[in-house]
């Protein structure tokens, strides 16, 4: 016989443990300070858009114009022309449409670094006003071969202009660089969007508004242009890192203790701290950070930890 | 969630829940750890606006889910398939003996037994949650019930 009060009982005594406890409150202590947090969870990247308010005051932007957004509200200042060239050079135009039913979404395009990959969706067709709020059921975002460990995923912006929802998602892998096929931008990696159906309004009350999947699958192209910079082996106070690797979108090292994350110092003094961080322990701690814009590396100066400073030169 | 002050306050409220949430899909506490730091992680960075506490439950729930899915997806888990772990369930030998045959049961009976049974959702919006039919929950709890009585009757005649 199955007795609910013992079960009840019974599950109440479960719990998270300490270390996951201490994890989750450091991600608030880290975003305090600025930092974003650090997650060694591993696989495949799948998330939930619920888009409530409008969030991006440009009309139906494209992939520069989201990074020349962002870039401004990071930096303060406008984006240069070497960088956005530079992320025109990581930048594949797709353009593919799927509709099903009267929602047709666009791929619009793909931006692609060593452990990052940005895409710009459109979802046309929804008669609901500006501002309502959408979701996905599903909207799921994988690198194909899967890297090992696959970092953070989301969206990183949307705004929807008389009945055109543009999306920005990314996701990112926590692949040391020195492995072989750990690299997004390395020919031999393609990208597979799920979208499926689409709703209008809150949960718990929301209305399916089209049933139905949208899958793209792109072929990731090696980037014509994207510098690196490497340093084998750096001692800090206390700490021993190795593999150093800075690109235009991220920069990924093994550290032989856990470690404050890197920011990036540009030649004129400008600060950038990662938009996501991604740590895994496996023979030392291995991280890779993904810079919220993909960077002119002419300007790359310096990496800072935490008081620090490695010279990029 | 507009304020870190939010985001203290669900993982306090929640963060077990999450936990035991995930648990019962995979049935294994350090996959369970782990779900339960990405969603915290992708609360943390969605940072959404809930209209209450019933729909902040609702999102955390439905993201658990998910990444319960996308982690037993993922070719990383199912090259290293972790070993059955015992559940902590404290020092009480019938609860232990009642969790564990919780676990032995097919993993689409298990959410639903949790999510009815201890959060208190109706079968109607448990359906809502996970996707499916009221019948169809109604239909697992009943055979989830079953099987658990089977399972602890032969427990206790092999005694």
């Amino acid at each position: 016989m199955f007795d609910p009060n013992a079960y009840r009982e019974a599950v109440s005594r479960l719990h998270a443990s300490p270390e996951t406890r201490r994890k989750i409150m450091n991600m608030q202590m880290t975003r305090r300070r600025g930092r974003g947090p650090l997650s060694a969870a591993a696989a495949a990247a799948i998330l939930v858009l619920a888009m409530t308010t409008a969030a991006f005051a440009a009309f139906h932007p494209g992939i520069q114009e989201w990074f020349a957004q962002k870039w401004r509200s990071v930096t303060g200042q406008a984006i240069g022309e070497t960088q956005a060239a530079a992320i025109h050079g990581l930048t594949q135009e797709v353009g593919e449409s799927i509709t099903v039913g009267d929602i047709t979404v666009t791929l619009d395009s793909v931006t692609v670094g060593d452990h990052a990959v940005w895409a710009l969706l459109r979802v046309n067709g929804l008669s609901s006003e500006d501002g309502a709020a959408y979701t996905f059921g599903d909207f799921t975002m994988e690198v194909d071969p899967a890297p090992k460990w696959t970092g953070a995923a989301g969206e990183e912006g949307w705004t929807i202009e008389e009945g055109v929802l543009t999306v920005l998602a990314s996701c990112s892998a926590c692949s040391a660089s020195d492995v072989e096929g750990a690299r997004f931008n390395d020919g031999s990696h393609t990208l597979h969007l799920t979208l499926t159906d689409l709703s209008v309004g809150k949960a718990p009350g929301c209305e399916l508004l089209q049933a139905g999947t949208w899958e793209f699958s792109v072929p990731l192209t090696q980037a014509g242009a994207s510098p690196a910079v490497t340093i084998d082996r750096v001692q800090l106070d206390g700490c021993t890192l190795t593999g150093i690797r800075v690109t235009a979108t991220d920069v990924s090292y093994t550290a032989d203790q856990e470690t404050p994350p890197a920011a990036v110092k540009l030649s004129d003094g400008t600060v950038i701290e990662s938009k996501t961080n991604c740590m895994r322990v496996e023979d030392g701690y291995h991280y890779t950070l993904v810079w919220p814009v993909p960077l002119d590396m002419e300007k790359v100066a310096s990496l800072c930890f935490d008081g620090a400073e490695v010279p990029l030169s | 969630m507009d304020t870190q002050n939010d985001f203290v306050s669900l993982a306090e409220q929640y963060m077990d829940m999450v936990f035991r949430i995930a648990f019962h899909d995979l049935g294994s506490a350090s996959d369970a750890d782990d779900v339960t730091q990405e969603v915290f992680l992708r609360l943390l960075r969605a940072a959404p606006r809930f209209d209450g506490e019933a729909h902040a439950k609702h999102w955390l729930i439905r993201v658990t889910l998910n990444e319960c899915r996308r982690l037993r997806l993922s070719p990383w888990r199912r090259r290293v398939a972790p070993l059955p772990e015992p559940a902590d369930a404290g020092e009480v030998p019938e609860q232990k003996e009642l969790l564990q045959a919780v676990m032995t049961l097919p993993r689409k009976y298990r959410a639903p037994l949790y999510l009815h049974y201890y959060e208190g959702y109706s079968t109607d919006e448990v359906a809502k949650l996970l996707g499916c039919s009221p019948g169809a929950i109604r239909t697992q709890l009943a055979r989830g019930r079953q099987q658990l009585k089977n399972i602890l009757q032969e427990d206790w005649s092999d005694v």
